[in-house]
């Protein structure tokens, strides 16, 4: 099958890039536009830009916008504020590829089949914060103090209408390499394949990106502050990987 | 021309053509596609919900007449699976241009991402011919991918290629004047501008 993806996950709040610590703390990290444009000549695999600032019942236009005027050729997942298909609709129409939802699936799970319904499951992501803790691996949503445990919440799941979950390591997400989640989640059989985001570095990516249920891995930080990360780190795990899963990309060579 | 279909990535599809040089219009009527040179479906969406809009606008019938005079048309993903005959996603009819279906990938699975493409065995052997494939011209074979459904057909293409290894998943065709992507140029960095710059000049533009 495809090759197995690294990706960026550029973090927005009040319409400016941030970098995120532990989903408290931020630090302003630029404007959208040229952290897109940056990440696209860097030859990532897929961008995730997600709205983090609270209490929106719709995606922030101005952040899809700022997508749309980036013209970039890298495929973009946008999360944040979409509610319904004609939410997902209009991030499609401005440049996004695909669309991550995380409370519509608490919310009106519902609505997830009309999402697909109109611009494809296959562009429909679903996002679980987790935390793992002395009641194990709980499921912690952004909106709510509400939590359930990884077993649950995988039946929550089960049947809708979402290509991919994107896994995010709440409590680490910030510190990169001191996620432990990868251990804690099981393989298994699952319907929806993985992604993996919150407190990686390259050796995690590597080990990650062998489990069979996983098709890609993300980070934040260091790719919005280094030239070139994406490119050392695409590179670091490839290294550590035999064969390797990730494509080879020459940043800057146009081909 | 492209034409819209309700959902679709229209942006991202005008901005890669605005970077090969050549500046689509988007369509607004059905009379306007009865006197166009060139016409793209672009991709994103599902293809019932595409296929319903495609009718409601009258799109679909011009689609059919443009075929009929033999003009190209340049489907992108569920661009160019609306081009066949039966679609398993919703379970409805397409635009019939050519023979096959469009079902399910095995398993349930989805491609999404980059994956390499492969030219099929009798392209290959009419690659030495006068006409060099699409995808010889392209300098990078590595393109991204996003789609839980495949294209089906027994169609004899003038040339095709294939994804995931094998001839498993068709991930391009030209058959006179159509040529399917079912990867997204778009969104695909230099190997997508590349392979849409060629494709144009394919058709003469």
């Amino acid at each position: 099958m495809a090759f197995k993806r690294l990706i960026a996950l550029v973090p927005v709040q009040g319409g400016q890039v941030v970098m995120s610590y532990g989903y408290m703390r931020h630090k302003p990290a630029g404007s959208l536009g040229t952290v897109l444009r940056n990440l696209d000549r860097w030859g990532i695999d897929e961008i995730a830009v997600i709205d983090i600032s609270r209490g929106r019942d719709e995606p922030d236009f101005s952040i899809l916008e700022q997508v749309r005027l980036a013209a970039i050729r890298t495929p973009v997942a946008f999360g944040g504020g979409i509610r319904s298909a004609r939410h997902a609709v209009a991030a499609v129409a401005q440049g996004c590829d695909r669309v991550i939802v995380e409370t519509l699936i608490w919310q009106a799970p519902q609505e997830i089949a009309c999402i697909a319904e109109a611009i494809g499951q296959q562009a429909v992501i679903g996002a679980a914060p987790l935390v793992y803790g002395t009641q194990g691996l709980m499921v912690a949503p952004v909106h709510s103090a509400q939590l359930e445990t990884w077993t649950e919440w995988l039946r929550r799941v089960e049947g809708l209408a979402i290509s991919e979950l994107m896994i995010i390591d709440r409590e680490h997400e910030g510190a990169a390499g001191s996620s432990k989640l990868g251990e804690k989640v099981p393989v298994a059989e699952m319907q929806h394949k993985l992604i993996w985001f919150g407190g990686l570095n390259a050796n995690h990516g590597a080990a990650l990106l062998q489990r069979p249920d996983t098709v890609g891995v993300a980070f934040g930080n260091p790719f919005l502050t280094s030239e070139l990360a994406a490119y050392t780190h695409r590179r670091d795990i490839n290294t550590l990987m035999r064969p390797q899963l990730l494509r080879k990309v020459h940043p800057h060579v146009e081909g | 021309m492209l034409i819209p279909h309700g959902a679709g990535n229209i942006g991202s599809l005008m901005e890669l053509f605005h970077q090969a040089g050549y500046f689509p219009r988007v369509a607004e009527s059905a009379s306007q596609i009865d006197s166009i040179d060139i016409a793209v479906i672009p991709g994103v969406g599902a293809s019932g919900s595409a296929m319903a809009r495609l009718r409601e606008t009258g799109f679909a019938d011009a689609l059919v007449r443009m075929n009929e005079r033999q003009r190209p048309i340049i489907g992108v993903c569920v661009g160019a699976q609306v081009m066949f005959d039966r679609l398993h996603e919703n379970e409805c009819t397409g635009l019939k241009l050519l023979p096959g279906e469009v079902a399910r990938i095995a398993g349930g699975e989805f491609n999404n991402g980059w994956s390499d493409i492969r030219l099929d065995a009798k392209t290959q052997e009419s690659g030495a011919g006068k006409t060099r494939p699409l995808l010889l011209k392209t300098a990078a074979k590595t393109f991204y991918f996003n789609h839980g459904y495949q294209i089906n057909t027994v169609a004899p293409m003038q040339e095709s290629g294939f994804t995931c290894g094998g001839e498993k998943l068709l991930a391009y065709f030209v058959h006179d004047n159509l040529c399917g992507i079912q990867f997204h140029p778009e969104k695909s960095q230099a190997a997508g501008l590349s392979f849409i710059a060629n494709t144009m000049k394919h058709y003469g533009f």
